[in-house]
Order: structure tokens, then C-alpha cells, then sequence
């Protein structure tokens, strides 16, 4: 399975690379130059960077494979279905797994008041959760339905997912921004331990899912 | 002596075409060959056995192991070259060979450095960067380094230039015969099969309409010219496919040996003409009857 997630991780590194190199310097050069603190509402509008981060990149990767054929070229490799798969969930949950620590040690360096760093930290792995759940249904849907049929929507779910928030944030940030502060504090108040399990439970049954999906896969003549 | 391949009433059933309790057998060492036209059902019949497309009926075993249920253990023993090879276009060829190699246990470098070198690949091409022929040879070149005990050839020789396709062929006979490999390759060039197949199998419209050892095939199926009269009427009656043209009759027989004797005498005082059918011959008698 090693080599498959290696073969897979270029795209997801890509992505995560590029976040990293300039998102977060970006931000802190900023936060700095400023003097503007962050507020919770920025800090969640942030972290749903992740979705376009993981989303983006599982997209990404299926359309690589689509253009490759990449998946008749694996059937023909002493490779089960749910290897195939697997590597992909795997990658992405490492991938996700990566994002939360290296936006931990951040938080922790960058922020001082400590209920503040709280917030973030419940905030991160809210949206982490999520976001796992919602990669599992990406290649759920990508297996079920393959790629011409699904990537239409993939992107179209993904351009809401990712601009929505962003939409609100700068064409209503007056009328919305105190509710929209308090619906985020709201949220961080959840316990996050909740939702990562409900999330990982349904990122797993998504993974059963698409392991049929494959396994009945054909590659008509 | 014991099957290779074993496909017993298999069945796959598409919108426009379906696959009609096709069964076949391969014994070990052997080289069958799948002929039919385009559309016969060829390439879906392979990919069943490559478990990459899957049937509604039927049992597939190789090496005596069910393919469904065994399909890892078998694709580590089988090289497959499908009809339009597929890799990882922005990889290079050896990346590519790198990483395929990784998955299997026989793993042969030595084989595939040379086989490249043989090939004329080079190694630092993307993928996406060659050519159809080359992309073929890459594919047998991947599909031979593991060394496998069965080949499964979708259509292997298109797209190769004539020097190299005799190449790729003799290396094929040479693993049969020499190293005791079995060999399934299909393809609608009958000549291809005719240099190096042992059994033949004709596949139309998704049906097995013929399957016997090359050398009986050619030797039962021959054409038979005659004059009026020269042939007994129930001799002729049961010919196949039969013709009248200005300078006699002709027709096609499937069982040339019990009829030998009997057209003896008129192949002697030359009324009657046989003549030898080659696997195209016998292809279009049976994909087009008394078209011929």
C-alpha cells in the first residue's frame, strides 16, 4: 500500500506545500505588520482553507488517474480493490493529520491568550472532522459513479464548500460578522472529541463503501 | 498434462453484445491463440480472466485456482498486455518500471534492463511521450520481467512494425517451447497466429464456433475445386459454402481426411483441385458462410 500512497502524494503535497509557503507567513507578515489580532471568525474562515486543501487535492488526483487510466493500469497488478482504495483514504487522513500539527504548532507559537488558542485548536479539528467525512464521500463518489460523472458535481460541491465561506466573509462581513462570530464560538464550545469520532466513523463507512464500489468496478472492452 | 487456463460456459451479458457460454482450455505450455473479429467478444473474454471486468456466469480457473477468488496469486504468475496499454503518462519509463516492480514477488531487473535495451526504450521518456508501438513494447516488456508462467496478449502485435512483431513473436515461441510458459494471445491478424499458436480458438459474436490444435484445423479445413460430375453428389452435397463459376465448382470441407480416399482418383486425373486454407480463410468461411 506504501507505494500507492507514494505514487498518490505528489498532488496532496503540492497542495499542502504551496498552503504552507505562503498562507501562514502570509498571515503572521500580516498579524505583525498590523498589529491586528486575529478574531475566531477569521481563524475558522482559515481553517476551512483545509476543504480546498484536502477536496482540492482528492479531485485533483482522480483526475489524474482519470487521465492516465490509472485504474485499468492498477487492475492489471497483483493489487486488491481495497488496496487501492485504501491508499487513498489513508493518504488523505495523513494528509488531514499533517495539517492539524503543523496548524497546531502554529497556533501555539503565534497565539497567546490561551482561550483563544482553545478556540482554534476546537475550531481546527471541527473542521478536520468534516472534512475527512467529506473526502470520504469524494471517492465514494468517484468510485460509484466514476470520474466524468461525479467530477462535475465534486467541483461544484467543492466551489461552494471553499467560496461560500469566503463570500461571507467579505461581501457580508458587516451584517453577518457578530452573528457569524457567534455561530463559530458556538461551535468551538462542541466537544470536538465528538465530532472527530462521529466524522471517522463516516469517513470508515464511506471507505467500506467505495472498497465494494471498486471491487465490482469493470473496465469494459 | 494439466490446464493453465480453464473457462468453462462463461457468460457476459452488454446492452448490444454478450458473451455466450464461451469456454476454452489451455494446457500448460502451450500457445492458444483467440481468433475472431472485431467485436467478437476477444478482448472481454481476457479481461474477465484479468478479473477487470466481471462476468454474470460461468468459472474461470488458472493454475487450477479460481480467478475471483485467487485473482492476487494469479496476476503475480500472469503478464497481461492489454489492447492499448495504458501508464502513468508523466512518469518515466523507469519510474514506471520501478514502481510496478515493487508489487511483485519474481521481480526480474536484469530482464527488464535488457528487455529495454532490446526494446529500444528509452528510459528517461515520459510514458505519455511514446509511441504506440513503443508503448506495446513497454507493456510486453513489464507483462515479461516478472517472469510469468502465463501470458494474457490482447492484441499485442498492432501497432508494431513488421521486424518487431516477428521479434515479439519468436520471443513468444521461444518462451513456450523453451521455458514451458502458456501463452493466450488474441488478435484478428490471423498470420501472426498462424506462426506461432499450437490451438486455436474462433470466436464470433461472443460464441466459441471453432477450437482444435492449429495443425488439425489446417489439415481438416481445405477447399475443394471440381468439375461438374468429377465429385459424387453426396460428396459434394456436403460441402460447404459452395460456389459455380464458368471454369467449375468449388466448396469448403471441415473433415478433408474422410474424404480423401475418396477424392483420390479425381485429384489424380486432376478434375479435382484441393486446396489449403489458411486461418483468414477459415475465419471469413465462418464469420461471412456463403459469402466466401
Amino acid at each position: 500500500m506504501w507505494r500507492l500512497i507514494r505514487k498518490n502524494s505528489p498532488m496532496f503535497l503540492l497542495y499542502q506545500g504551496m498552503y504552507f509557503a505562503f498562507f501562514f507567513p502570509l498571515i503572521d507578515y500580516d498579524r505583525m505588520s498590523s498589529q491586528n489580532p486575529l478574531d475566531l471568525s477569521f481563524l475558522f474562515f482559515l481553517n476551512t482553507y483545509m476543504l480546498w486543501l484536502i477536496l482540492g487535492s482528492v479531485w485533483s488526483q482522480e483526475q489524474l488517474e482519470n487521465r492516465s487510466n490509472g485504474y485499468a493500469f492498477l487492475s492489471t497488478l497483483p493489487l486488491r480493490g481495497r488496496q487501492i482504495v485504501g491508499a487513498k483514504y489513508a493518504l488523505v487522513f495523513l494528509v488531514t493529520l499533517i495539517y492539524v500539527a503543523v496548524s497546531l504548532v502554529w497556533y501555539s507559537l503565534s497565539f497567546d491568550d490561551p482561550a483563544f488558542l482553545a478556540a482554534g485548536r476546537s475550531s481546527l479539528i471541527h473542521v478536520a472532522s468534516v472534512c475527512l467525512f467529506l473526502a470520504g464521500l469524494y471517492y465514494l463518489g468517484f468510485f460509484r459513479f466514476g470520474y466524468k460523472r461525479f467530477s462535475r458535481f465534486a467541483v461544484a460541491a467543492w466551489f461552494c464548500l471553499v467560496v461560500s465561506p469566503l463570500l461571507i466573509q467579505i461581501v457580508l462581513k458587516e451584517r453577518l460578522g457578530r452573528r457569524s462570530g457567534d455561530i463559530i464560538l458556538a461551535i468551538t464550545r462542541l466537544n470536538p472529541a465528538i465530532t472527530l469520532s462521529v466524522c471517522l466513523v463516516l469517513f470508515l463507512g464511506t471507505l467500506v463503501l467505495a472498497v465494494r464500489c471498486k471491487e465490482t468496478q469493470d473496465f469494459s472492452a | 498434462m494439466r490446464n493453465a487456463v480453464e473457462i468453462v460456459e462463461l457468460k457476459k451479458t452488454y446492452k448490444k453484445f454478450s458473451l455466450d457460454n464461451v469456454s476454452l482450455e489451455l494446457p500448460e505450455g502451450y500457445i492458444l491463440g483467440l481468433i475472431g473479429p472485431n467485436g467478437a467478444g476477444k478482448t472481454t473474454t481476457l479481461k474477465i480472466m484479468m478479473d477487470m471486468i466481471r462476468a454474470d456466469g460461468g468459472r474461470i480457473r488458472i493454475f487450477g485456482l479460481d480467478h475471483r477468488d485467487h485473482t492476487r496469486e494469479i496476476k503475480h504468475r500472469v503478464g497481461y498486455v492489454g489492447e492499448e496499454p495504458q501508464f502513468y503518462g508523466d512518469k518515466s519509463v523507469s519510474w514506471i518500471g520501478k514502481w510496478v516492480s515493487g508489487f511483485y514477488r519474481n521481480w526480474d531487473l536484469n530482464l527488464f534492463e535488457t528487455l529495454l535495451t532490446e526494446f529500444g526504450i528509452s528510459r528517461t521518456k515520459k510514458a505519455a511521450q511514446l509511441s504506440k508501438g513503443m508503448k506495446v513494447k513497454l507493456s510486453l516488456t513489464l507483462a515479461l520481467s516478472h517472469r510469468p508462467e502465463l501470458l494474457v496478449l490482447d492484441e499485442p502485435t498492432a501497432g508494431l512494425d513488421p521486424v518487431v512483431r516477428r521479434d515479439v513473436l519468436e520471443r513468444l515461441r521461444h518462451l513456450s517451447k523453451s521455458q514451458g510458459r502458456s501463452v493466450i494471445i488474441s488478435s484478428h491478424i490471423t498470420d501472426d497466429i498462424t506462426r506461432i499458436a499450437d490451438l486455436i480458438v474462433f470466436l464470433i459474436d461472443g460464441r466459441v464456433v471453432l477450437a482444435d490444435s492449429k495443425d488439425d484445423l489446417l489439415a481438416r479445413w481445405k477447399r475443394v475445386h471440381f468439375q461438374e460430375d468429377a465429385l459424387e453428389k453426396r460428396i459434394a452435397g456436403s460441402l460447404r459454402f459452395r460456389k459455380t463459376q464458368a471454369f467449375g465448382s468449388s466448396g469448403i470441407t471441415d473433415d478433408y481426411p474422410s474424404l480423401k480416399r475418396q477424392l483420390a482418383a479425381g485429384v489424380d486425373n486432376r478434375t479435382i483441385k484441393i486446396e489449403n486454407l489458411n486461418l483468414d480463410d477459415i475465419l471469413i468461411a465462418c464469420v461471412k458462410g456463403d459469402e466466401t
